[in-house]
C-alpha cells in the first residue's frame, strides 16, 4: 500500500496554468489568458508563467510585448529604458577591448600631457547638427563619482579634425561620456 | 582550527565560472587573514585551471564530475576537505575582513545557512519576487550562497543527505511539499529550505544575524520602481585600482554577490591580480 501511495506521488502531475497570449493578424497582443490551449482560438501563443505573472503584477504590460507574425514568437517590443551604460559609458582601453574600427578614439600621452579625441574619418563626410555637443569626464580610475574634468565638443568640430587638450592626469584614469556612437575606445601611451 | 572556503563550478559554454571562482578566491586572499583565506576549488575538469595566472590562490582543487552543477553544490559536506567550511557561490567578492564572523560559528554552530541579504545600499531585502516559492509554501528563507557546517556533525549530515535526496526526487517533493507554487527547478536554495523545514531545525541553522551583510544583486528586489533584467543596466558596477567597489555610488563594504556573471572582466582581474602580487 505504502509502495503504492510513494509511485502514484511519483507520477502524479498536477497541471499547472497554462497562459495564453491572444493577437492580431499585425502581432500585437490583445488579450492575455489562463488554459485556453484546449478552445479554439486562432492566433494565440503560448507564453512563459514569468511573462504572464509580470503582466499580472503590473511590472509590465502586453505592449511590452508582440508576436512577429512570420516566425510565431514572443517578442519584446522596443520601448525600453536606456541602460546606465549608455547614459554614463566608460570607455574602456583598446587593450581590455575587443573593439575594432572605433567610431572615437581617445588617446592619451603620459609624456605630452596631451588628451585627444579623434572621431573616425568615415563619419567626415556626414552633416551633424552644429549644436551637437560631445561630453566627456575624466575621472578616477573607474569611479565616475570622483570627477577631474569635463571635455565637451561640438561634433561639428570634431568632424573637421581631433580635438586636442592639455591635462595632467596619472597613469590610470578613465573617460566617461554619454553615447553618441557606439564604439569607444581609449589608449594611453 | 582549520577553516576554508568552497567553491563549485563546472563547464559552461555561455558562462566562465571558473573566472567568476578565481576572482572571488583572489578576493578572499586579499581580504581575509591567514587561517582564514584558504580556498578549495570543486571543478569537473581539473586541467581548466592551468589557464589561471595565479592557480595558486586554491589550496585545493578537487575534480569531480558526479553530478551538474546546480545539484554539485548539494555535496559540499562529503568534497570539503576542511573541519569548518564555508561553502559560497563562485560569483561572490569579499571587501573586507570576518574571520571575527567565522570565529563566531565555529564557536556557536554545526550548521548555519544566510537568512538574510542586502541589498546594495545595506537595506534587508524583503521582496519576494524571486522567492514566491518560499512565501506561498511557508519555506524558511534560506540563501545556499553562504553555508557554514562543520565536517561529520549530525545535524549537518543530516541536513545535506535530505537535501540530495530532495534534488533527486523534484516532483514528489514539489507535489507533497510545494503546491502552492511550485519553483521551475527545485535548486539548492529550494531543498536547502525544505531539508531544513522538514528535520524542523530552520531555527536551529538560520538564526538571525546582523553582522554579516551580503549584498544581493538581483534586479528586482533592488528597491526600484522599475523592471530591470540586470542590475548593471541600472547602476554602474566600479573597481577601482585598490580593488574598492562602487555600486552606482555607494561604497561596498562586506560582501557582494554581483549575480551577472560577465560583470567581472578581464580588466578587474587584472587590478586584483596586481594587488595580490605585490601583496606576497
Amino acid at each position: 500500500m505504502e509502495t503504492g501511495l510513494i509511485e502514484f506521488l511519483k507520477n502524479l502531475q498536477i497541471p499547472e496554468d497554462e497562459y495564453y497570449f491572444v493577437y492580431n493578424e499585425f502581432g500585437r497582443i490583445e488579450a492575455l489568458h489562463p488554459n485556453i490551449g484546449n478552445l479554439d482560438i486562432p492566433n494565440k501563443i503560448k507564453v512563459d508563467r514569468e511573462i504572464a505573472e509580470l503582466i499580472f503584477e503590473g511590472i509590465k504590460n502586453t505592449d511590452s510585448y508582440r508576436v512577429d507574425i512570420i516566425s510565431k514568437e514572443i517578442l519584446e517590443t522596443e520601448y525600453k529604458l536606456e541602460s546606465i551604460d549608455d547614459v554614463l559609458h566608460r570607455i574602456v582601453e583598446r587593450k581590455w577591448s575587443n573593439i575594432t574600427d572605433q567610431d572615437i578614439l581617445i588617446s592619451y600621452s603620459l609624456q605630452n600631457k596631451n588628451l585627444e579625441i579623434e572621431l573616425n574619418a568615415k563619419y567626415y563626410p556626414n552633416i551633424w547638427q552644429g549644436d551637437t555637443k560631445m561630453f566627456f569626464y575624466v575621472t578616477e580610475y573607474n569611479d565616475p563619482n570622483v570627477l577631474k574634468e569635463i571635455i565637451y565638443i561640438d561634433l561639428y568640430d570634431l568632424s573637421k579634425e581631433k580635438f586636442v587638450y592639455e591635462i595632467d592626469l596619472p597613469k590610470k584614469f578613465s573617460v566617461y561620456t554619454k553615447r553618441l556612437f557606439k564604439k569607444y575606445v581609449m589608449e594611453i601611451k | 582550527m582549520n577553516f576554508g572556503y568552497l567553491i563549485f563550478v563546472s563547464s559552461n559554454k555561455e558562462t566562465d565560472y571558473l573566472r567568476c571562482a578565481y576572482a572571488a578566491a583572489i578576493s578572499i586572499k586579499l581580504t581575509q587573514p591567514k587561517g582564514y583565506n584558504n580556498v578549495a576549488l570543486v571543478i569537473d575538469d581539473k586541467s581548466k585551471i592551468d589557464t589561471l595566472k595565479s592557480s595558486w590562490v586554491f589550496e585545493e582543487v578537487i575534480e569531480w564530475k558526479e553530478e551538474s552543477f546546480w545539484n554539485g553544490r548539494s555535496w559540499m559536506d562529503r568534497l570539503s576537505p576542511f573541519e569548518n567550511t564555508v561553502c559560497i557561490d563562485s560569483d561572490m567578492l569579499f571587501q573586507r575582513d570576518i574571520s571575527h564572523i567565522i570565529d563566531h560559528f565555529v564557536n556557536n554552530s554545526d550548521l548555519y545557512v544566510l537568512n538574510k541579504v542586502y541589498t546594495y545600499r545595506q537595506e534587508i531585502i524583503t521582496n519576494d519576487f524571486y522567492r514566491k516559492t518560499f512565501t506561498h509554501n511557508n519555506l524558511p528563507n534560506l540563501y545556499s550562497m553562504f553555508t557554514f557546517f562543520k565536517k561529520d556533525k549530525p545535524i549537518a549530515s543530516d541536513f545535506f543527505t535530505l537535501g540530495r535526496y530532495i534534488i533527486k526526487n523534484p516532483i514528489e517533493f514539489n507535489n507533497l511539499f510545494l503546491s502552492n507554487y511550485k519553483p521551475k527547478i527545485l535548486g539548492t536554495d529550494e531543498a536547502f529550505a525544505l531539508s531544513a523545514k522538514i528535520l524542523d531545525i530552520d531555527d536551529i541553522i538560520s538564526y538571525d544575524i546582523d553582522f554579516l551583510k551580503i549584498a544581493h544583486m538581483k534586479p528586482m528586489i533592488q528597491d526600484w520602481p522599475l523592471y530591470a533584467d540586470r542590475f548593471n543596466d541600472i547602476v554602474g558596477f566600479y573597481v577601482d585600482s585598490n580593488f574598492k567597489i562602487k555600486i552606482g555610488n555607494f561604497q561596498q563594504t562586506d560582501v557582494i554577490h554581483y549575480v551577472e556573471k560577465n560583470i567581472v572582466t578581464d580588466e578587474i582581474i587584472s587590478i586584483m591580480e596586481e594587488i595580490l602580487w605585490k601583496q606576497d
